[in-house]
């Protein structure tokens, strides 16, 4: 590498552990802006404010299900210390999160093959770009309805917008992680695609979007708890109600399991690239 | 400089596993060209993608100390759903490279004029083989990879890349893959011979064609 003129250095991306790691890392965060911009633009249009839809379109489903909660559950006199929209609010706007990370990730790669012959271009760029426009998108939705029904005086502002977020972040990494998962046994075989709408629907009772673990039986409660979106989204909550609403969660355990799936999905996710390069 | 040591790739297929490079070795220098010439399915394109870095070698070592191109074909580089504008702002962003500048160039060498505003699905095989040979060149590589890429064009895009690489930019380093002899004859200091996974090397490009012609009676 001694022999590099300056101004070509800028090219360089040694797939075979050559440059140094920050050379690396600028080459990556170059890579999944172009990506992030790319993405957006193809789903949104370059034109306008297109890419409005991106937070507007989670934002819609969220205060519709609002809406239907507060009107059609009505408010629990046993659980009063959560109002009603607000619950709704940080339950579906999370479970956005979790189906939709998945949903886009299967296209991620078959959808920007021509992209891979970019060395700089990775199938993880590729994932985390998706992945982070969807976090992002349903992140600001939650903001947004938050401000919304604050303006209307339905919901009051998050105690410890932290703690909240915090726990925004776990229930996405989380999602994320499970995605990686999906996407590569799409690779090997699009029935997946079948398969993980199902999976994702049905796990909708283990993400926590609808209760709090302390309304349910004491039997199931340490059943509930093993699943890390019901840990993220207790932190989630307390955050935003206070320590009132008596959530339960262990960052530690949050910590393990995203850390150990997250290195089971990259290591997929490599896979995945030596399979797509080679067919 | 780049350098193969002993790269071997290996493919899975119906009836066994092959092997499309045997203990390849082959050092490209600043400013060489190199030829590397085979039959169909010889493993040419597999080479120049194991060359360029996006399929790593089953084992061997590379070493790159030169900006490489993607290898520059019939439709690789660039996405058929984007525009083609948008494929030049997104390979000018992937290489950092200044956005305005490399459309420039691609508007001019490519003469795709208003279509670049469209999908490159769109374009004819000699659209997009301009598209992505003129985004190359206007990313100021080292060593070029180009795979077949003239095979589709008309005579004007062949007169134009020649000039392009032949005389505005006659000291990079070029990797050439064909399986027709001209542009290798015209060009090349050095040419490969890939046959069953072993690679011969020539430095007369003659005896290289006359090494070649062998292999094709067989």
């Amino acid at each position: 590498m001694t022999r590099l003129a300056s101004s070509t250095q800028q090219f360089e991306s040694q797939p075979f552990g050559q440059t140094t790691f920050f050379g690396s890392l600028q080459i990556q965060l170059r890579v999944v802006k172009a990506l992030i911009k790319r993405d957006i633009h193809a789903r949104f249009g370059r034109e306008g404010l297109g890419f409005l839809w991106l937070f507007l379109e989670p934002a819609m489903f969220t205060i519709g299900v609002a809406v239907i909660f507060t009107f059609f559950v009505g408010h629990d006199s046993q659980h009063s210390e959560i109002p009603v929209a607000g619950f709704a609010l940080t339950g579906y706007s999370t479970i956005l999160v979790w189906r939709g990370i998945t949903n886009r990730l299967l296209g991620a790669v078959s959808g920007n093959k021509g992209l891979l012959y970019h060395r700089n271009v990775k199938v993880i760029d590729l994932c985390f770009a998706r992945a982070l426009i969807e976090t992002i998108a349903c992140g600001t939705a939650l903001v947004f309805v938050t401000i919304v029904f604050w303006s209307l005086g339905i919901v009051s502002l998050p105690g410890d917008p932290l703690k909240a977020l915090l726990g925004y972040f776990f229930y996405a990494w989380f999602s994320f992680n499970v995605a990686c998962v999906f996407a590569y046994l799409y690779s090997a075989s699009e029935v997946v695609e079948r398969v993980s709408h199902v999976v994702l629907y049905l796990t909708i009772p283990l993400t926590g979007g609808f209760y709090m673990v302390s309304w349910t039986p004491d039997s199931v409660q340490s059943f509930l708890l093993l699943s890390p979106l019901v840990n993220a989204i207790e932190l989630l909550r307390e955050g935003y109600f206070g320590i009132g609403v008596g959530a339960q969660y262990s960052i530690s355990f949050l910590l393990e399991v995203n850390l150990t799936m997250m290195l089971i999905g990259l290591i997929l996710l490599r896979k995945i690239k030596r399979q797509l390069i080679d067919s | 400089m780049i350098k193969l040591d002993n790269v071997y790739k290996h493919y899975e297929t119906r009836r066994g596993e092959r092997t499309v490079l045997n203990d390849i070795n082959l050092q490209i220098e600043r400013g060489e060209k190199v030829g590397i010439v085979g039959r169909n399915g010889a493993g040419k394109s597999t080479l120049v993608r194991v060359i360029g870095g996006i399929t790593p070698p089953d084992s061997g070592s590379i070493t790159r100390q030169m900006s490489l191109s993607w290898p520059i074909g019939f439709d690789s580089g660039v996405q058929g759903s984007m525009t083609g504008l948008d494929n030049v702002k997104f390979i000018a962003g992937i290489y950092g490279a200044d956005v305005k500048e490399v459309l420039d160039l691609v508007l001019d060498f490519s003469e795709l004029g208003r279509y670049i505003r469209e999908p490159v699905n769109t374009y004819s095989s000699g659209m997009k083989a301009r598209l992505g040979f003129a985004l190359s060149l206007a990313i100021d590589f080292d060593c070029m990879l180009i795979d077949e890429s003239f095979a589709v064009g008309d005579q004007r895009f062949k007169e134009r890349g020649h000039e392009e690489l032949l005389v505005k930019r006659k000291h990079k380093a070029m990797v050439l893959v064909s399986h027709e002899p001209g542009m290798i004859r015209e060009i090349c200091d050095t040419v490969y011979v890939l046959v069953d996974g072993h690679l011969h090397h020539f430095d007369d490009v003659e005896q290289a064609y006359l090494f070649y012609t062998d292999t094709l009676r067989d």
